[in-house]
């Protein structure tokens, strides 16, 4: 196994660009993810998440833009990418006809680095049974066979395309551990799509907020949750705010309430307020990751 | 790599296993039918060596005559069924190279077109000598096996193009069962248009049905490396 | 004791992490000297990342509350009992003085603040069953 370039990051795209007739699915987006750390991918329908993935795995060609995986150009060099990356797409097309056994060896034969011991610990952690054929086996099941197949080659890249939705509160947790089993076992820089902020929560070190194709925002999830507070402002009779911080990502007046969301926020910009504007008191909040996602979502 | 293209083979003839069956049926078919005419001419006396020599060559070469429509089958399947059930796609994060999934099918139908044909020249021309001296073929008109293959290699392009471009299997397996008759039909036109005999027609068309099927599979492997979407 | 990690407090994922093995070492659960779990026992345990985790030990080592040995594991400090309780009493000690420093704005005098303090401490041991 060649490494292209063991010190570089392990996705980027740039510049990449998607579109359908008149469509734009995806604008000019850039992204690098760093070795080692785990992106989630959040956005409503629509976003350009799962358009982003598919193109990362070369199964769908930008309009425009790069798009390097682990070093290597997807475009011109799939199948050593391929090698090196584990995929758990959001519907899993796999033989219906083969059993879960036959799939494995299948599966196996495309990899130099496949672990037979580690994939014969996720079965039985996993509860599959080898004679069982695919088309029997129920969606949690089918998932967790995925995941199988897709760490038991210990990649250096594991993209999960809005892994657990649908599965049962048991299956989910089991997802997780099987995910979080295949990061301890040997480095790995991991993408995945989500709409489960849960799953973000506990499994991220960055996220990335998609809307219409177009990055609002990519940061450290830590370093996001504490910069970006939500600001009560009680107006004084009769006025209406006059100036806004420059992070404001949203805002409402109901009555006297003023509420910001503001992205950057430090104890100047609460002093500024209050300057600026006729308010008679401010205070501040945290936000949970959903009424942030929400906002950076509605806001602009 | 040879773990890979092992893998790749099985998981071909599974796909095609059904067809396969069903070739076998259909060639073993025409041999117990036509051999069963026979024995109803002379029931119920046995049919003298002679003429099972004859019946084996001649219904040898009949069976012969059907592999085109087999290679149609084989052809047209041959991409199409994996975009069917979607399984395309998951073959398609997969790391096996377009050139290899390609070569496996390839590999997989050729051997089978090979293992039949084999079956029915052995028949015809190892077991029929044996049974009488130089069995007579009522079957003369089929063609000779050179213009079989070369009509096997037509619809199996054909059917091999559809399978490249289209979703399902159904239309490139019809489109390569029908492309016999299109072609004549369309040879037929131009012959009449150009003043050529009839003769001369039947003389060109395996050749011609030879390259067009050569070109269709080209085109259709050309069509499925360019396309992205498994 | 393995809590769950809170997804929708805004508390950072390693913070509620470091809250949880310091409250752990004050109590006695790990006692000096003792190996803490393992980033992957821990980050599987907890189903976070072990990044997350790598950051929680990272902090507490800062704190001074654990050691980790290279090739060994990660230990509780000679004084980690003490700094983890010493960050509790520390914080303790901060509301005491708000609460005084506001019973003194009120107007109580000492022996009344004493007084009030004693009913409180008995009211609460009270209701918890009486640990001394």
């Amino acid at each position: 196994m060649t490494p292209n370039d063991s010190g570089g990051p392990a996705v980027e795209l740039i510049g990449v660009s998607k579109q359908y007739d008149r469509a734009t699915v995806l604008d000019n987006l850039t992204l690098t993810i760093p070795r080692g750390t785990t992106l989630g991918l959040i956005g409503p329908n629509g976003a350009g998440k799962s358009t982003t993935i598919k193109i990362l795995m070369g199964m769908l060609a930008p309009t425009a833009g790069q798009v390097r995986v682990l070093g290597i150009d997807v475009a011109r060099d799939p199948a050593s990418m391929k090698r090196r990356v584990g995929y758990v797409p959001e519907r899993h097309d796999i033989y219906p006809w083969m059993t879960v056994g036959e799939v494995i060896d299948f599966t196996r034969a495309f990899y130099e680095t496949w672990d037979e011991s580690f994939s014969c610990d996720m079965l039985g952690v996993f509860e599959l049974d080898r004679r069982k054929k695919v088309k029997q086996l129920s969606k949690g099941m089918l998932v967790k066979l995925g995941l199988l197949l897709a760490v038991s080659h210990h990649p250096e890249l594991l993209i999960l395309d809005e892994p657990t939705t649908g599965l049962d509160p048991i299956v989910h947790e089991e997802f997780l551990d099987g995910v979080l089993r295949t990061i301890c076992q040997s480095p790995c820089t991991v993408l995945f799509s989500s709409h489960n902020l849960g799953d973000i929560r506990r499994l991220a070190d960055s996220v990335c907020i998609l809307r219409n194709g177009k990055i609002i925002v990519k940061r450290g999830l830590d370093d996001l949750l504490a910069s970006t507070k939500r600001v009560r402002a009680v107006l004084a009779d009769g006025h209406l705010p006059r100036w806004e911080p420059e992070g404001t990502l949203w805002q409402q007046v109901q009555r006297r309430e003023w509420l910001l969301t503001i992205d950057g926020f430090s104890a100047d910009i609460a002093e500024r307020i209050k300057a600026e504007n006729a308010v008679e008191s401010v205070e501040v909040f945290d936000l949970s990751l959903a009424e942030m996602f929400r906002d950076y979502i509605k806001g602009e | 790599m040879m773990m890979q293209m092992r893998q790749l083979l099985w998981k071909d003839y599974r796909l095609n296993r059904g067809l396969l069956v069903l070739s076998v049926v259909g060639l073993a078919g025409v041999y117990v039918a036509g051999l069963t005419v026979e024995f109803s001419h002379t029931w119920p006396a046995i049919p003298a060596p002679q003429a099972w020599a004859d019946g084996v060559y001649s219904y040898g070469h009949l069976s012969l005559s059907v592999m085109p429509f087999i290679a149609a089958l084989l052809g047209g399947n041959a991409i199409a069924c994996e975009r069917a059930d979607r399984s395309a796609h998951f073959l398609a994060y997969l790391p096996p190279t377009k050139l290899r999934i390609v070569a496996s099918k390839v590999i997989v139908v050729a051997s089978a077109v090979a293992v039949f044909c084999c079956g029915n020249l052995l028949l015809m021309y190892a077991v029929a000598p044996r049974l009488a001296e130089d069995p007579a073929d009522f079957m003369y008109m089929m063609g000779s096996p050179a213009a079989t293959l070369a009509g096997c290699l037509f619809t199996f392009g054909i059917g091999w193009l559809g399978s490249a471009c289209l979703e399902k299997p159904t239309i490139p397996v019809l489109a390569a069962l029908a492309s016999p008759i299109v072609l004549a039909m369309i040879l037929t036109t131009l012959a009449a248009l150009l003043g050529i005999s009839r003769f001369e027609l039947v003389e060109w068309s395996p050749i011609i049905g030879l390259w067009v099927g050569i070109a269709a599979f080209c085109a259709g492997t050309w069509c499925y490396f360019r396309r992205v979407e498994p | 004791m393995t809590p769950r990690i809170q997804p929708d407090n805004h508390v950072p994922v390693y913070l509620q992490i470091v809250e949880h093995v310091r409250s752990a070492i004050a109590a006695g659960v790990y006692r000096p000297g003792e190996a803490l779990p393992s980033l992957r026992v821990l980050a599987t345990d907890l189903k976070v990342n072990p990044n997350t985790v790598q950051r929680a030990y990272d902090e507490l080592d800062r704190q001074g509350l654990i050691e980790s040995r290279r090739g060994v594991g990660i230990f509780v400090a000679k004084r980690g009992a003490r700094s983890a309780r010493g960050r509790a009493e520390e914080s303790i000690h901060a509301a005491f003085a708000q609460a005084i420093g506001s019973a003194h704005a009120a107007g109580l005098s000492s022996d009344q603040i004493r007084e009030l303090f004693d009913d409180s401490l008995e009211e609460v041991l009270a209701e918890s069953g009486g640990r001394a």
